[in-house]
């Protein structure tokens, strides 16, 4: 990544592009963007950390985790499959500490690292993408992300089990 | 659609934590969650300046256009009607696929403020736009960059032990979720 970036340049000046003033005029834009989804930003997070801190998640994988157990999934990784969708640190201090009960090659580290490597935190992403556009009815997006990520998290478990 | 979600989430949020652990706990958890916005937002503003000031100068050398015109048929093939953002959209994947999530936000912002140029009603999401933002969302992931580097940090005996498993899971839901857009920008 880092040589791409210097080839980019080199090549930019080969061009003789003004690449400095090219990349602050760049870099300018950042400010504003952030600045347009942080509300969005803050929005679901807010709502991550009520339904975490507040119990409300743990509650309904009490609530699911029986008739997921009968179908094979492991119910240790139930937390992170659900909690995956809305967010991306909480993910993964979830899959660090599957890392540090069970240890990162047993079946459950790898299942933990293949789902959250195979998958991304829909609801932030949505928000955050539709929310910079402005789109307030989001077609088809949802209902097929969140189908996708039930594959992927059923995927991560058959490919650890006949893989390893 | 996301006003309802927000709206589901945070009544059961609010109302579980309240009945259980009282109106403070779910106060100082909404406190907490807004805090936690600003300083992933801070986080996120040195890697936004490094990769929009990139995509900027790749701009300015005619690259991105390049890039856009050498991606046509393989985006065009997933989004018919990309058009101007295919450059940007082709970025995003890019990014992505090679695990640096990060880097892959700027980059797809950009294409949709450029999808959105061409949106005739503004507030509803074009076909085109739902069929990123599914493929985007369904994650195909060649190199996990990110749980490599924590597993290594965990000790792992084998961190890249995952590629494959992780390939696989990944391709299996992109796939999928290529195939159902294709269908459902066909009936529009």
């Amino acid at each position: 990544m880092p040589l791409l970036a210097c080839a980019l340049i080199i090549y930019a000046s080969i061009k003789r592009i003004n690449v400095y003033e090219a990349f602050v005029k760049g870099a300018l834009e950042a400010l504003p963007m952030l600045a347009k989804i942080l509300p969005y930003i803050a929005a679901m997070l807010i709502c991550v950390k009520l339904l975490v801190d507040g119990g409300a998640l743990n509650a309904l994988i009490g609530l699911i985790s029986g008739p997921l157990k009968a179908l094979g999934m492991p119910e240790e990784l139930l937390p992170l499959a659900l909690l995956r969708q809305f967010s991306g640190s909480g993910a993964m201090a979830i899959v660090a500490d599957i890392f540090e009960r069970y240890g990162t090659d047993s079946d459950l580290g790898l299942m933990a690292s293949t789902m959250m490597g195979a998958s991304e935190t829909i609801f932030y992403t949505l928000a955050l993408y539709f929310g910079s556009a402005g789109i307030k009815k989001t077609g088809f997006t949802l209902p097929v992300s969140l189908f996708a990520a039930l594959i992927s998290v059923v995927m991560s478990v058959i490919a650890i089990r006949a893989l390893f | 659609m996301m006003g309802w979600i927000f709206s589901v989430l945070f009544c059961i949020g609010t109302l579980y934590a309240t009945f259980t652990l009282g109106g403070d706990a779910a106060l100082s958890a909404m406190l907490l969650g807004a805090s936690e916005s600003v300083l992933l937002c801070i986080k996120l503003l040195g890697t936004y300046m490094l990769f929009m000031g990139l995509m900027s100068v790749a701009k300015e050398a005619g690259l991105l256009i390049a890039l856009s015109r050498r991606l046509k048929r393989v985006i065009s093939w997933l989004l018919p009607e990309a058009k101007q953002a295919t450059g940007a959209i082709a970025l995003n994947f890019a990014a992505n696929m090679l695990g640096m999530g990060n880097a892959a936000t700027p980059f797809g912002l950009e294409a949709m403020r450029l999808m959105q140029l061409e949106n005739k009603n503004k507030t509803t999401a074009t076909g085109t736009m739902c069929a990123f933002l599914a493929i985007n969302a369904s994650a195909l992931e060649i190199i996990p960059t990110t749980m490599i580097g924590l597993r290594a940090a965990y000790g792992s005996a084998s961190p890249a032990a995952i590629v494959l498993p992780t390939l696989i899971s990944s391709g299996t839901a992109t796939f999928v979720t290529v195939l159902i857009c294709r269908r459902l920008l066909k009936k529009r």
